[in-house]
């Protein structure tokens, strides 16, 4: 028989939530702005890192495309260097940049489950990356990123969602 | 819904961000100066994480689901179930990318507290917190699952505001928890 103490569930106080619960020096409205100032200071660091992810994420898939197997290791370079860029972008509001590398990973997940390389489709997806990391398409690419999504998308699309694999 | 989230004090509390990434540990780190949180550290891989965690001076883990790959999850399983980690009860918010099946369900079921899509922007941050802060839920310790109870209501975004159009929280009937969690309430 269990041991109900043991498995019984109980509110274990921690420090964060016993400083994070007492009278604030600044409002949420303040501590947000500063957020946003601090993020605003940071852009032409945001600028100077996707252009280093991006010549990374070039070699990757040159050399992800010269391999016959796939899934391989530097496949999953370029997901990791994608999912990277992905994280970046629409914190700086380049939200073009943050779709398409959403669907660079996707693409890449996909080919890993179907055990397929795609050359063309990766080298497009990291054509268009490229493209929406310029200034031109900062927010919403000037209506220029719903044709070039549809784009990506379908040659997302040539490969079945994976269904059996977990994370 | 609950409400705008409320105001909390991050003043001196110690972040632990474990990204692989130097960019966005760095935006990370900027935003939780911002609203006072210090110091914020940097662990790159989970080596990293678990030599920083185990030596039990962070008060809050932000952990990336695809540290060292996707080693984040197992990461927070490790935490929570060494019972010789002054650590293991410390609030974890796990952050996604990109997402595939199972990644979600994966996190909540290692112990984090909360996840939080990324990118990040500052308003979701502090809600996430301040949501983690006022909602604190009963700690299980069982054979399958151990961390923070995984038996409650989603009630939308945390604050009802800042919520992406990727973004979700976890929220679950887990089994086998109600009965321990609402005794101790």
């Amino acid at each position: 028989m269990p041991n109900k103490m043991t498995n019984e569930a109980r509110i274990v106080p921690t420090r964060f939530t016993q400083i994070a619960r007492q009278k604030p020096g600044m409002s949420r409205e303040e501590a947000i702005q500063a957020g946003q100032s601090a993020v605003l200071e940071m852009e032409p660091e945001y600028l100077d890192w996707v252009d280093g992810l991006l010549r990374e994420l070039w070699s990757a898939v040159e050399l992800a495309c010269q391999e016959d197997d796939f899934p391989n290791p530097h496949g999953e370079d370029a997901y990791g260097l994608s999912n990277q860029i992905r994280n970046l972008g629409a914190t700086f509001d380049y939200e073009a940049v943050t779709h398409v590398a959403d669907s660079f990973c996707e693409l890449i997940h996909r080919l890993t489950e179907a055990k397929r390389n795609d050359q063309h489709a990766m080298r497009t997806h990291l054509n268009a990356l490229r493209l929406v990391s310029t200034p031109n398409f900062k927010r919403d690419g000037g209506g220029e990123l719903e044709p070039l999504m549809n784009a990506l998308g379908q040659l997302v699309s040539h490969y079945p969602e994976p269904t059996g694999s977990v994370g | 819904m609950q409400g705008p989230a409320k105001d909390i004090n991050l003043q001196n509390i110690s972040v632990l961000v474990a990204d692989p990434g130097e960019p966005a540990f760095r935006i990370t780190r900027s935003i939780l100066k911002s609203f006072g949180a210090d110091p914020v550290v940097h662990a790159r891989n989970v080596a990293q994480a678990s030599k920083l965690i185990e030596r039990g001076t962070v008060d809050l883990l932000i952990v990336n689901y695809h540290l060292d790959g996707k080693a984040g999850a197992s990461l927070v399983r490790r935490i929570r179930e060494n019972r010789r980690n002054p650590a293991r009860h410390i609030p974890i918010l796990m952050t996604l990318g990109h997402t595939t099946i199972g990644a979600v369900t994966l996190s909540r079921d290692a112990g984090a507290n909360m996840v939080l899509t990324l990118p990040l922007s500052p308003g979701g941050l502090y809600d996430r917190l301040s949501w983690m802060a006022n909602h604190p839920r009963p700690f299980v310790d069982q054979e399958k699952y151990v961390g923070p109870c995984r038996r409650f209501k989603n009630t939308g975004a945390p604050g009802g505001m800042e919520r992406r159009s990727m973004d979700f929280d976890i929220d679950d009937d887990a089994e086998g928890e109600a009965e321990t969690a609402t005794a101790a309430g």
